[in-house]
């Protein structure tokens, strides 16, 4: 059991990347932003040029090449993130909820469509120029870039917890997601930090496709469908708006996956899923750790 | 009021942008080539989730109707395509086969999916319109008693009793876990396969599906782990096959594995890697070393001029356009309702072998051959089968 | 104005009997000027999207309700007829009412425990459930057939002619499409469908005027739903296969960007969604095959972004005609249906005793009493903070007491919610006026007489006779309340294009339409020349003569006083003074608690 345990560690990791980005968007501005997802594939996408070029650059340091590789990959999906909402989201930043989700989906196709049409349309093999290995722990077997992506989710899920906690710039965001009337009245320029959320989330979604396409060696066009979906129910289940949330939710669901698989026929996995989704959210509408009135803004 | 007037003058000229649209789809409804050209109707998944078996497959459709072309088209007819992205989704199918049958065309290739295939043939049937199918594999069409229809690809049953019959007589094992990715091909498969095993007096020990676009296999790998078969299997497609080979071997999983002809190919020993080297491969015969003409004409263009390693789904595409070429000669005539009359009749030595179909359009002799992967990352091939029905 | 010229036949064009019948006549036509069974299979699949498009128009573009796993419904309509007419070798007429029931249940299961939430969840709910179902279908191999689905269905039959082209199905689809508009048409048209907007925009207003909110979601959702199972299971039939790919996620998403490119809560705009997402996708095959997905989306972002109200947005329902206006003097409440009301003599209609309520740390309440007699009119002034608001939240049942009683005609209140206390004639307006923005004044104020509609869903959907003489008696009804408050020049305006003051009457005339025993108002002069104001007075006890009970609260002391036959002053959650007008105005405490604010 412990075993898999891990195994749901690992994968929850990946999930808790993507709930964050859905869960602090989701928070300022209640859009469920879909158009994230197609960041993390995008991610994976250039990481699968420049990973190669850095390697060139600096050869003989390949955690050094592949670390700025993540690093630049999250930079340019959190620039692609903000443009996202500069053309997707702010024109439209009045008309109904539901409008700016379509928009949101609607760039999501676009990229994808993009990455298919302009790259190919065949799973790509990603290389990364690092050893490794495979490391016997805890009963279970890791290779390091499932240990660098476990510690990179980790180190980013604490970064922004303490952006937000803690800085000028987090404190903005954090009026804005209570109450965008009384943030005016801070002095919050509401629409830039918006802006910057979206950039958050894009290279969270962009680091989170770098991590996830090296670590198992492979990106497709479609990679960040199902894994989306899947972030986006960890942010529920966790409770959206919450940055504790969305690794709670994250961690959670890659535990139920993994438990599910092992115990039950592998094919349900998801049925499981879903169904832990909806009953939570039928017992606890604001998922496991948000309380109701935190819910009013 | 500029509001209303507004909306009445976006009315109108969306019912005109309408009006445009339906002119177009009647145009391009009667478009066709010159009335010399053999038209030709392809059917595939060119975008969406199956878009990388539909564009492969397009690139080998294509070859072949180049080789047709430059042979001299079929009965001195060049042969045209007409190209329809099915999306992989049935409805689109259907859209796509009454768009061939306004478009006149003379015989059909497609339609990769079953479950694409079965309403479409329908369509086409109706307007008598003969659909040489490429890689739809699911058993359940030859029931179907179709007139109009014959496959290239075997069944799915057929060659997973091959590698059950294999894996229990050659590699000698005794348990298995069976893994399939829930589609359509690799669910028949390895219900097959499984049946088979069984029938063979092996142990099935587990038989479990898994998401295919998954990364992490983790979960299930422990699960076999803790099982400790002798064999594992996997049906279905070969970025999966790769991920689960690699993450075993990384788990410590010692047990064989054994895959599918749909696994073969460049892709699979990438994303493998290293823990590739020694794995099993069901396969329908067509590598380097074939000797077929058409094989090698074949595997050398899509090398050189797609950059892509020959595959059996590449193979059995290219074999159905050239059996539609086969069958005009056949019959004397490109009508389409000619080349269904003697459709079934058709036998040439294609890039798969020997092709030749039953009364119901199944293949009448499928070659299968058994393929291990060795350290070099080249497939050897350990076994062939003939298996005539 | 009424020569035949270009501007008489674009305002006919407006009519929808004449863009719909037009429509009509080319969609009867098709079959016979374009024979082609290629163009004919397109306009089944446009049909069939239409038909999707509009359902769940009711679901999102009527009641606002977020479902991205519409496409579920459409597969359980149909599997139903896979599975049955694969299995037990039944008809698809025979499917049809079998799946119609399973889509209901399946909408009650899911809709009951989510529909009490926030739309978002409801968002997040449905999305899973499409997933469930779309697994489902996927895995139980033995029932569904797996990935491969299931066919050889039983070909079905109309009068003995059976239907497996799409010339035939056309006119099957045609007819359901039809039906399809009708119906939602009607039901736009209806209480239902004004309750459903009301909820879409704003639930708190929805509920003041009886609105159960839940219980009409419900039917939204249940409404939207029953039309996705039945086009199932004709599209199971038509393609002689049902297989899982057809029920993926992303179609689900394309019907809803089809209902959001069309317009939200237009049933023309849906309809021509839906037709031109199938359209464009068809035409894309011929012209950009690898590209469509790329020019399909930069499509829908240039609708959304350029027209964010869609194609063909939404206009008003009902509209006054000039024509009808009559010269017989206004009639403001409506004698029957106040007589009609249980009118006994209490010691007072509305008793409030010792009320009290806390928000957080601030007693905003505490242990307030008053009473208010029938055909009173009783302010209450204060200070801001004074907890005048509260007082009236907790009467009309927006927030709940955590001490004391109200008791309305004797009766205690304290178990109904607002939307019951609405039901009893309890009225109110709200301190920043709550107007339903898509409807314009006149469904506004009909919206108001929700209570008054007795009739379901299904009568609506029927057109029963007596539903639309009861909606035609609610209009004239609306009309005369109009009229009697002056608003008829504004009757066709949206509430946006309104001045503060009509605002202001305007919810006053959604109060009267409630019929109400007594009228809660907050602040009704906030905002109005003194001009207004003294008309404002005069209508009150206008509305008074007539036997309604008012509640004011309101700063203007010029208002209160020429109005009121007692006042009762709060300051800080406690009563200071109760009273008439002049000796509360002379009590030291009010006084004091103005000046020290």
């Amino acid at each position: 059991m412990l075993q898999e345990l891990l195994n749901g560690i690992v994968v929850g990791a990946s999930y808790t990347l993507l709930a964050l980005g859905f869960s602090i968007v989701y928070g300022l501005i209640r859009l469920i932003n879909f158009a994230q997802v197609s960041l993390y594939t995008l991610g994976a996408y250039l990481a699968l040029y420049l990973t190669p070029l850095f390697a060139s650059w600096l050869p003989g340091h390949g955690w050094v090449a592949f670390s700025l590789s993540v690093a630049v990959c999250g930079l340019l999906t959190g620039l692609v993130g903000v443009l996202v909402a500069a053309f997707a989201w702010w024109p439209i930043r009045r008309a109904p909820t539901i409008s700016m989700l379509v928009s949101s989906l609607a760039v999501l196709i676009l990229i994808e469509a993009l990455i298919e049409v302009v790259v190919s349309p065949l799973p790509m093999v990603v290389k990364v120029p690092v050893d490794n290995r495979v490391h016997e722990a805890l009963g279970g077997h890791y290779s390091s870039l499932q240990a660098a992506m476990l510690v990179g989710g980790v180190a980013l899920t604490f970064l922004l917890y303490n952006f937000i906690r803690f800085t000028k710039f987090g404190r903005a965001i954090r009026a804005t997601a209570s109450n965008v009337d009384s943030a005016v009245v801070l002095g919050v320029n509401v629409t830039s930090t918006t802006f910057v959320v979206f950039g958050i989330a894009g290279a969270l979604a962009g680091v989170s496709g770098v991590l996830v396409s090296s670590t198992y060696g492979v990106a497709s066009f479609t990679m960040g469908e199902i894994v989306g979906l899947k972030g986006f129910t960890a942010a529920v289940l966790g409770g959206m708006g919450s940055v504790w949330g969305a690794v709670v939710g994250g961690f959670t669901l890659g535990i139920i996956e993994s438990m599910s698989t092992f115990l039950l026929p592998s094919q349900w996995t998801a049925v499981v899923a879903f169904g832990i989704l909806i009953l939570v959210l039928a017992f606890r509408p604001t998922g496991l750790l948000r309380t109701r009135a935190s819910d009013r803004a | 009021m500029k509001n209303t007037k507004d909306r009445r003058a976006f009315a109108l000229s969306l019912g005109a942008l309408l009006a445009v649209l339906l002119a177009g789809i009647g145009l391009a409804g009667c478009s066709s080539g010159s009335g010399n050209d053999f038209v030709l109707g392809i059917g595939l998944p060119l975008t969406g989730s199956n878009a990388s078996y539909g564009v492969a497959s397009m690139d080998s459709d294509q070859l072949a109707v180049d080789y047709l072309n430059a042979h001299g088209g079929i009965l001195g007819h060049p042969v045209k395509i007409v190209k329809w992205d099915t999306k992989a989704d049935p409805a689109t199918g259907v859209a796509g086969a009454q768009s061939f049958v306004s478009q006149h065309v003379n015989a059909v290739v497609g339609f990769f999916n079953s479950d694409v295939t079965v309403p479409a043939i329908r369509i086409l049937e109706q307007a008598n319109v003969p659909l040489f199918g490429d890689n739809p594999s699911t058993p359940q069409l030859a029931s179907l008693h179709l007139t109009n229809f014959v496959r290239v690809t075997g069944d799915d049953a057929l060659e997973g009793v091959i590698q059950a019959q294999f894996a229990i007589q050659k590699l000698k094992v005794k348990s298995v876990v069976a893994i399939d990715d829930q589609e359509a091909f690799g669910e028949a498969f390895a219900q097959a396969f499984v049946d088979e095993f069984k029938k063979d007096g092996g142990t099935v020990l587990d038989h479990e599906g898994v998401d295919p676009t998954a990364n992490d296999y983790s979960a299930i790998l422990s699960k076999i782990a803790s099982l400790k078969p002798d064999l594992f299997e996997f049906s279905g497609f070969y970025q999966p096959a790769g991920l689960l080979v690699k993450q075993a071997r990384q788990m410590g999983i010692k047990s064989i594995f054994i895959t599918d002809s749909a696994v073969y190919g460049d892709k699979y020993l990438g994303i493998a890697g290293p823990a590739g080297v020694g794995t099993y491969l069901t396969n329908v015969p067509l590598s380097q070393e074939s000797d077929t003409p058409l094989s090698k004409y074949l595997t050398d263009n899509l090398q050189s001029k797609y950059g892509i390693k020959a595959d059996g789904i590449d193979a059995n595409t290219f074999d159905a356009v050239i059996a539609v070429s086969y069958a005009a000669q056949l019959a004397n005539s490109i009508a389409p309702a000619d080349l269904i009359k003697v459709m079934h009749d058709v036998k040439f030595q294609g890039a798969t072998g020997d092709v030749s179909f039953l009364a119901d359009g199944d293949r009448a002799q499928v070659d299968y051959t058994v393929v291990e992967v060795m350290p070099d990352n080249s497939y050897k091939t350990l076994e062939e089968f003939k298996e005539i029905l | 104005m009424r020569s035949i010229g270009p501007i008489a036949v674009a305002r006919r064009f407006r009519d929808p009997r004449w863009y719909g019948g037009a429509a009509l006549l080319a969609a009867v036509l098709l079959p016979f000027l374009v024979p082609s069974s290629y163009v004919l299979d397109i306009a089944d699949d446009m049909m069939i999207w239409a038909v999707l498009t509009v359902g769940l128009n009711l679901v999102v573009g009527y009641s606002g309700l977020l479902d991205l796993g519409y496409i579920a419904f459409f597969a359980i309509g149909g599997y139903t007829f896979g599975v049955l007419g694969t299995k037990l070798g039944m008809t698809m007429w025979e499917s049809i009412p079998i799946a119609a029931a399973l889509v209901t249940v399946s909408s009650v299961v899911i809709g009951i425990p989510t529909l009490r939430l926030k739309s978002d969840y409801l968002a997040i709910m449905t999305l899973g459930f499409g997933e469930i179902i779309f697994l489902t279908a996927n895995n139980l191999n033995g029932l569904t057939g797996g990935p491969n689905g299931l066919y050889q269905m039983p070909v079905p039959r109309l009068f003995g002619l059976t239907l497996n082209e799409p010339g035939q199905f056309y006119w099957l689809l045609l007819a359901v499409l039809l039906v399809a508009v009708i119906v939602v048409s009607r039901l736009r048209g209806s209480h239902v469908g004004r309750a459903w907007l009301a909820i879409r925009q704003d639930d708190l207003a929805a509920r003041a005027s009886g609105v159960e909110v839940v219980r009409y979601k419900l039917l939204a959702y249940m409404g939207g739903a029953v039309w996705a199972g039945l086009v199932g299971v004709i599209f199971a039939a038509k393609q002689t296969i049902v297989s899982p790919t057809s029920f993926q996620f992303s179609q689900s998403f394309y019907v809803l960007s089809a209902v959001i490119i069309g317009g939200m809560g237009s049933v023309p705009g849906a309809i021509a969604g839906g037709f031109l997402f199938v359209a464009i996708s068809e035409c894309l095959q011929g012209v950009a095959q690898t590209y469509s997905s790329v020019v399909f989306s930069v499509a829908l972002l240039a609708v959304i972004l350029l027209r964010p109200k869609g194609l063909w947005p939404a206009s008003a329902h009902a509209r006054y005609e000039s024509a009808a206006l009559s010269s017989s003097p206004a009639v403001l409440l409506d004698a029957e249906a106040a007589a009609s009301r249980e009118r006994q003599a209490y010691p007072a209609l509305l008793s409030v005793e010792r009320l009290s309520v806390r928000f957080g740390g601030v007693q905003a309440l505490s242990e307030v009493s008053l009473s208010v007699g029938s055909s009173e009119i009783v302010s209450v002034i204060g200070p801001n903070g004074a907890g005048k608001t509260t007082l009236l939240n907790l009467i009309s049942g927006f927030v709940r007491p955590d001490a004391g009683k109200i008791e309305f005609q004797g009766r205690s209140l304290s178990r109904l919610k607002v939307e019951a206390r609405a039901r009893l004639g309890i009225a109110r307006t709200f301190q920043t006026p709550r107007l339903l923005a898509t409807l314009n004044v006149l469904e506004n104020v009909m919206q108001g007489a929700h209570v008054s509609f007795t009739a379901g869903a299904l009568s609506v959907a029927l057109g029963l006779s007596a539903q639309r003489r009861r909606e035609r008696a609610r209009r004239e009804r609306a009309i005369e309340i109009l009229r009697a408050l002056d608003l008829l020049p504004v009757a066709n305006s949206l509430p946006t294009q309104l001045s503060y003051g009509d605002e202001r009457r305007c919810e006053i005339a959604r109060c009267l339409a409630l019929e109400p025993l007594i009228i809660l108002l907050d602040e009704p002069a906030a905002g109005m020349s003194a001009k207004e104001t003294d008309d404002l007075g005069e209508l009150l006890l206008r509305v008074r003569s007539l036997g309604v009970t008012l509640l004011l609260i309101d700063h203007d002391m010029s208002l209160v006083g020429k109005v009121s036959d007692r006042v009762v002053a709060l300051d800080r959650g406690t009563q200071v003074a109760a009273g008439s007008v002049e000796a509360v105005l002379r009590d030291p405490a009010v006084v004091q608690s103005y000046l020290g604010g």
